[in-house]
This record gives C-alpha cells, structure tokens and sequence, in this order.
C-alpha cells in the first residue's frame, strides 16, 4: 500500500505535482477513526430523525390547527435557519444543561437527529399523503383503528416511496456531519484540519478526506439503489 | 479481484490530483476572486522612489482574523504584522499589495507560488519547512494556559492528563502537543480561539493553550469569566513566527535580511511597542535565528 | 337492521343529501339506482359513517352510529363494504389482504384465519390465487378478492358501491354472479349499481335517488315497469 502510494507520488511528481503522500499515511489510521465517527454520528442522526420526524409528522398531519402549530413551527425552525448555527446553540447553550462537559460527539448526534428530524418529517408527510384514500377508506371500512391503518396499511405503502429522498437525507446529513469539526468533535474532517494545521499543506489532507467522504456516499448510494430494486420487485 | 477495489480508488484519486492540477495553473484568478476584501496598501512616495523599476509588486497573503497581529478594522487590515510588513517593504524597496484571503487559501496560495509571501502569525516549524521558506523569526511567541478557577495548574507538565483545547493549526496546539504528545486524544482543535474558550467556559475542556497576548485580550474582554493563568516558559518550547514563502522562492533572503535590518534599527522595537506597550525580548530572536 | 332518519350530509356549502329517511330489514336487499351527482353513493358510505354525517341518525341494528360514545370500529366489523376502485393492499398477497383485518380486529389465531379466507376464497372461485399480489390480478378477479375480504370479518350488513362500474365488461359478470350467491344465502345488502338487469333479478326493493332526495322506492318490477314520478321516468327512459 505504502509502495504503491508512493509510487504515485513520484509519477505526480514527474508531471509537476508537489503531493506528499507522508501526510497521508501518517494521518491514515486518524482518517479512519474519524470515518467511523463520520458514520456513527449521520448513522445515530438519520436514525434519531426517522423516529422524531414521523411523530413530527403526524402531529403536522393532525387536523386540530392548535395541535399542528408547534410542529409546523419546528419544520420551520429547523429549515429555516443554518445547520451550523443549530449546532453552535445545541452545543452551547442547549447540551450543557444536559452534560457536562458536553461531548462535541453528542452535540453533533444530537443536532443532527433534531436537523433531519425536520426534513424526515416532510418526507414522511409527502409519502403518507401520496397513498390512496381508498386504502385508508378500505381498512376503516373493515373495522380497523386509526393507529392499526397507519401502521398496517399507509406506512408500509408510503415507506417504499420515502426511501429515495430518505436516502438523499442520510448522504446530506453524512456530508453535513463535517461542520463537527469546528466544535472540535473529532470526526473525517476533523482530522483533515488537524493534518493542515500540522503541515500547513491542504491539498494533501482535504484531498483525502473529499475521498473518503466520495467513497462513503457512493457506497451509500449504490446500496439505496439496490434497496430500491430489492423493495420495488415485491 | 480483491485488488479490484483498490485499483478503483487509486485511479479516482489520479483524477482528482489532475483536477487539482489543472486547479494550481488558474491560481491567479482564484487568488483575485479571493480578494474580494484586499485592501492595496502602497508604500509612501518615498519607497517608490527608492523601488528599482525592476521590481515587480509583491503579492503577499494573510488571514485578517488574528487580533493583534492582523484583523479587520472599519474595511481595512491593520495590525502588529501589518506594520511590520510595511517596515520591511520599504527597508527592501518593493511595492506590494496585501490580500486577506483566509487562512487555508493564503497557505496554498504560498505554496503554489500565486502570492510572493504570506504574514499571518505564521509559526515556524519543521514541518511545513519541507513545504515553505521562512525568514528569520520576527516574533517570539509566549504561551500561556488559560484555565478555569481552582483547576490547579501551576505549569506545562500539569496538561498532562487534562482536557485542553485549542485552535487548529495555532503555536498553541504546537506547544499543547509536545507536552502531551501529538493528536493526543485529550487535545481538542477548535476552529477559533473563541470556540476554544467558549468550551473553556462550558467546561468541555479544562484548559485553553494559546499565545499569550490573545490570552491577554480574552480576559480583559470577559472580566467576569473566572479564569486564572499561568505562563511556564521552561518547559513550552519557544514557537516564533516568521514571513512565510514558497519553496525556493528568490526573494527570501532579501526580505529576510531587510526584516533582519528592521529589527536591529529600531523600527521594529518601535511597532511592536505600539501593539503590545512594552520591550520586546530581541535577544530571544537573535538566538532563533542562529 | 338499518334506520335511518332525516340523514343529511353536506360537503362545504354544498348540501349532497337533503332529507333521507328509509328502513331495511334483515335479509333484504336493497339496490340504489340514479343519475350521477343524485347522493346515492355518499348515501351509502354514510351508512357506515366512513364519510361523516352532517345532521339526522343512522341505526344500525338499533345503535345510533352519529352518538360520539360508539366505538364505530365495532360496528363497521358487522358492516362490509366493497368499493368501486376495490382497494384491495397493494403490498400485501391476497391471503393477507383477507387475513389481515381478522387478525388485528377479530384477533383470530392466524391459523383460524387463513382457514376462514381459504374457504372464502374458494367460495369468490379464487383458491389458486392466495400467495400472489393483487397487481397481478384482472379488475374481476380484484373485486372478488375485496368481497371476500369483507365477508371475512363475517358482516351482518354488506354495502356495494358500484361495484362493476369500473371492470371490463366481460368482467362484470363474474362478480355479479358472487353478489347473486350471497343475496341467496341471505345477506342483508345496499348496492349501488348501474346494472339494472341486476337490480330487476337480484334486488328485494329499488331506490331511485335524485338531487339528494329519495324520489322513488318500490319493488323492482313495479319501479320499472309503472314508475309514478317523472324523474323516475325520465332516468329510466335514458338507462333501460
């Protein structure tokens, strides 16, 4: 690995490239603790935000305006304004209530799950409201309670159409997962920034982590593409 | 087949160092367009006269976010390093022009050779002396730990074991991580300073590792805040900043020897008193720089 | 069985059923029959309050399904309905669209259940069909399904919404024919249909409908050969 590593580099050096693979290698092992925190942290959101987000968008569902508007008002909290300033106001002023010392990890999870829950929310709303009524019609008419028919009836129906902009979510929320560097929660880029305080270099560092990050959301999307089909097929 | 996957990344990863390849030959227009906050700032009549029509403007890179040294002020970049840098283009007889570019931009466009030099309370160190030239030490860099109140820490050594923060890429971190070693897990690299003392605050870190003039500014804004120093100049190594260039560049030892010849006239005496009100250790760079 | 009185249903502003009241008794069946916009099918699905009503009563076996107090989940096991698009669960098989509601209602045993819908599944003439999902299936075969779905919850009460109105016609009468074997067997049931052929064969009693008003009922004979009102007549004129 090394070899071939450094292989590349004199071939890049041959056609007027400066890239020292020595950083690379040196911050590799870094690299790949922060990917996995990368992944636990959007994993941990993504997972959070579906459960949050269907209540959510039950609640914005509700037919009683008094009931709807506090999780009207959450979509548009959480839409309107930038994820960085959420995480600076949840890392800051909201976990240290919780915590303390507030792990910048925690911090990350949390806005996160909060962030998606918002837009999974909409997502779950658009893909409930897509299905049928006569479904909904179908399986009151046969005795079933409001709480049966969502569960056996619209949501599985609905969650087959939601899996393509759920999966949008997660590659957004694994590549938004990043602004955790900036509260020193030591995830992908974290360690990016680390290895260009150190060498004062950026090509090197951003590089690799923009490969890093390439690799996770291109395995991630071949993965929904084949979830799609698997789903689509039965 | 189990090379497979191993090749595709390679060959994704040549594409992209083509991409960026193709990125350092446009340079010069990114570097425009990056200036968007340039201020030129021309030297007095008197240096152009002196200029050799030869002399090309230099273009030199900072990152206008580091109180005292540089920061914005009503549009304009002033500071401790802006004064300086004024100094020694007129001791070398060059005309230049300032560029705030950020930080991360102002490294590679050093290193690319897009601007002639950046100043930026750049540290010093071995690392990026594989990458970049650098003149002599103009500024010796004190650190100081800043920690909340009854923490208990007397000197460098008591960082051991203790939650600190930073700022990324700052003499600070430098400094933090030879005491405790190098990305110790202990060590957490803020973005900013003022992120890593808000963190101090909440109690997410025990203690904040930085220069001690920005130590300086942080307590006389927050008086409130129920901190206590301690400076330790035995065991800190000593950080210094210095003008940075690319590799190789031509010009080093002649901005180099001019920055030489401002500290010893007095000029440079003369701004750092107006930035920091008090002598500067000029002993102490002299030793550096041999 | 059902009683309903002065029922009256409005969307908005726009009032669908203005003054409803009629008997049916155990056993009967009763066909609705009008033009397209007259409340016949708004009529029918207020019958099991699937579409909420606006003023009046409806009884159900002498429970008043508008009291708020009535557990109207209760009610609509004893009232089947088959619906013009047959809505059958798109991502269930066959089987499980028939035993699901008997599991998570009825609480049955799955075994009991799928016992129950084979029998009624070989009933529609559809055995060879329970593993399979109703994309696969014709418009006929479809609505079949959705019959026996109802009588899986073992009904006292059946009401069809228009249930051929959306089949090929050579479609039509293989579900008339399932429709015909239950009114044998003595199923109470409203249907709503444009087949008067069905209506005249099958049907206990015909309603007219018009304008959100009853214009019309008697034996089918006598509406369809003898109607006393005009537009009776005139719908008649255009139909048969």
């Amino acid at each position: 690995m090394i070899d071939f590593l450094m292989f590349i580099q004199e071939r890049l050096a041959d056609i007027g490239i400066d890239f020292r693979m020595k950083i690379v290698i040196e911050y590799f092992p870094f690299f790949m603790q922060g990917m996995l925190k990368t992944i636990g942290m959007s994993l941990a959101g993504v997972l959070i935000g579906c459960i949050l987000g269907l209540f959510i968008a039950l609640g914005k569902m509700s037919p009683l305006f008094i009931l709807r508007l506090p999780f009207v008002w959450y979509i548009n909290f959480f839409r309107g304004t930038p994820l960085l300033v959420q995480l600076f106001l949840i890392h800051f002023a909201v976990m240290p209530l919780i915590m303390s010392p507030v792990n910048p990890i925690a911090s990350v999870i949390v806005t996160l799950s909060l962030n998606s829950a918002a837009y999974v929310a909409e997502i779950f709303r658009a893909g409930i409201q897509s299905i049928d009524k006569g479904q909904a019609e179908a399986a009151h008419s046969l005795g079933m309670n409001k709480l049966q028919v969502m569960w056996y009836i619209i949501l599985p129906q609905a969650f087959k159409r939601m899996i393509p902009p759920l999966g949008n979510e997660f590659i957004v929320l694994l590549k938004d997962s990043s602004l955790g560097a900036i509260i020193a929660a030591p995830e992908l880029l974290y360690w990016g920034r680390a290895a260009t305080g150190q060498y004062y270099r950026v090509w090197e560092p951003y590089l690799t982590v923009a490969l890093i990050y390439f690799i996770l959301t291109l395995s991630l999307t071949y993965l929904l593409n084949y979830l799609e089909r698997r789903l689509a097929t039965k | 087949m189990r090379k497979l996957p191993f090749l595709y990344v390679s060959l994704l990863l040549i594409g992209i160092l083509a991409l960026a390849g193709c990125g350092t030959s446009t340079d010069e227009t990114e570097s425009d367009t990056n200036g968007s906050s340039e201020t030129e700032q021309g030297t007095d009549g008197q240096a152009t006269e002196q200029a050799d029509e030869e002399k090309k403007v230099l273009q030199v890179g900072t990152d206008a976010a580091f109180a005292p040294f540089e920061f914005m002020e009503t549009g304009e970049i002033v500071g401790f390093d802006v004064d300086l840098l004024a100094a020694v283009m007129e001791e070398a007889g060059y005309d230049y022009e300032l560029k705030n570019l950020g930080w991360d931009p102002m490294l590679e466009s050093v290193r690319s050779g897009s601007v002639d030099l950046g100043i930026s309370g750049i540290t010093i160190n071995d690392d990026r002396k594989e990458t970049y030239d650098f003149s002599v030490p103009y500024f010796q860099s004190t650190h100081m730990i800043v920690f909340n109140e009854g923490v208990g820490i007397t000197n460098a050594n008591d960082l051991e074991g203790k939650r600190i923060g930073v700022q990324t890429g700052t003499t600070g971190a430098d400094a933090a991580e030879k005491i405790v070693g190098q990305n110790n897990k202990n060590i957490s690299k803020y973005e900013t300073t003022a992120l890593a003392f808000m963190a101090l605050q909440n109690g997410d870190v025990e203690a904040v590792v930085t220069d001690n003039v920005v130590a300086a500014e942080y307590k006389k804004n927050n008086p409130d805040a129920k901190v206590e120093t301690v400076t330790d100049e035995d065991n800190f190594e000593s950080e210094f900043y210095g003008i940075m260039f690319p590799k190789d560049s031509e010009i080093v030892d002649e901005i180099s020897s001019a920055l030489a010849t401002v500290i010893e006239n007095g000029t440079y005496t003369e701004i750092y008193q107006e930035w920091f009100g008090e002598e500067p250790n000029l002993d102490a760079l002299t030793n550096a720089t041999e | 069985m059902i009683s309903v009185k002065n029922l009256k249903k409005s969307f908005g502003d726009v009032e669908v059923l203005k003054d409803i009241s009629v008997e049916i008794d155990p056993k009967e069946v009763v066909v609705v029959i009008g033009p397209s916009g007259s409340g016949k099918s708004t009529f029918l699905r207020c019958l099991n309050r699937i579409e909420s009503i606006t003023d009046g009563h409806v009884l159900i076996e002498g429970v008043d399904i508008t009291d708020k107090k009535v557990n109207i989940n209760e009610i609509r096991t004893e009232v089947g309905m088959v619906f013009q698009q047959f809505n059958l669960f798109p991502h269930k098989t066959v089987l499980d669209n028939i035993t699901l509601p008997m599991i998570t209602v009825r609480k049955w045993k799955k075994a009991d259940a799928e016992a129950k819908a084979h029998a009624l599944l070989k009933k529609v003439g559809l055995s060879e069909k329970a593993k399979v999902y109703p994309d696969s299936l014709s418009g006929g075969q479809k609505q079949r399904v959705a019959i026996a779905r109802a009588l899986g919850m073992e009904p006292k009460i059946m009401l069809f919404d228009e249930p051929t109105s959306a089949l090929d016609p050579e479609m039509v009468g293989e579900v008339l024919e399932v429709m015909k074997q239950l009114a044998k067997e003595g199923m109470t049931m409203v249907v709503v249909t444009h087949e008067m052929g069905f209506a005249r064969e099958v049907g206990d009693r015909v309603v007219f409908m018009d304008e959100g008003y009853i214009v019309e009922e008697n034996e089918p004979n006598q509406l369809f050969n003898n109607p006393q009102n005009e537009r009776t007549k005139a719908f008649l004129s255009k139909v048969l």
